[in-house]
């Protein structure tokens, strides 16, 4: 700690604040606005944060499983003969109940 | 606008680089007020105080929200100064910055914006007694703190 005398008084402590100068204010920069769209920020709450990574996320998930793909066969009509269909002679059906079905 | 810009620009810009040791957040800081002043200028009433008065109010709400977001990851870092490195200024701005926020405030505005205690009242949104007061307990502090400028001999080598 330094005495009563080693103390500044006003006007040494006006001399050595004035000596202290802050620098020249840089000239103000007109950036275009599209300049604005790579350097803003916004801000986003937690929670709608999280929602957006898990969302993405199961995003990802989705589009990696292995699809399964169904293919319709065509056949073309040229291709299919009926000569060796036969008409059915009697018809005999037969009812199966649930419990014929068991034994 | 143009004069206001002039005229108050460099003052704005030095007050929130005094406050916060950065020339990127001055810089934005005084580009923000203007654009305040600019997007509403109906809300500044000549009645209440002056356009200097208003608009450093406004830089010194944009530090305080500087302060808010950034303060507890930020320390006083010398190298975001753009000036030239000077050992005297730099003790200065660390005593100066070691004050209490509302008395660096009051103090800044005072000796080197030159507002009388009421306007600081107005800008800070408190009594002239209390910024008086303030301003006192910092001059009382950084006579102690700066006091080594004397052991120095600055005074003797300035006066030579």
């Amino acid at each position: 700690m330094h005495g009563n005398d080693d103390r500044l008084n006003d006007e040494e402590l006006d001399q050595v604040l004035r000596s202290w100068r802050a620098p020249v204010a840089p000239p103000i920069v007109h950036r275009p606005r599209w300049w604005y769209w790579f350097t803003g920020s916004i801000r986003v709450p937690v929670p709608v944060a999280v929602c957006l990574v898990l969302l993405v996320v199961a995003g990802f998930v989705v589009m990696g499983r292995p699809r399964v793909v169904y293919r319709e066969v065509l056949v073309p009509m040229s291709s299919i003969s009926f000569q060796g269909l036969q008409p059915v002679d009697e018809l005999r059906p037969r009812i199966i109940r649930r419990k014929d079905a068991e034994n | 606008m143009e004069d206001a810009f002039e005229q108050y620009h460099q003052g704005i810009f030095g007050f929130v680089w005094r406050l916060t040791r950065r020339t990127d957040v001055a810089e934005d800081v005084a580009q923000e007020c203007f654009l305040a002043l600019m997007k509403a200028p109906a809300r500044f009433d000549d009645s209440r105080a002056s356009l200097k008065t208003y608009l450093f109010a406004i830089a010194r709400n944009l530090a305080l929200k500087h302060f808010r977001d950034n303060r507890p990851e930020e320390e006083l870092d010398d190298s975001n100064c753009s000036a030239p490195v000077n050992p005297d200024r730099v003790d200065i701005a660390r005593a100066v910055a070691e004050l209490p926020p509302l008395q660096q405030e009051a103090l800044l505005l005072f000796q080197y914006e030159g507002f009388t205690l009421y306007e600081i009242a107005a800008i800070t949104g408190t009594d002239a007694g209390a910024v008086k007061s303030r301003l006192h307990r910092a001059r009382e502090r950084l006579k102690q703190s700066l006091a080594p400028y004397k052991t120095k001999g600055v005074f003797d080598a300035r006066e030579r």
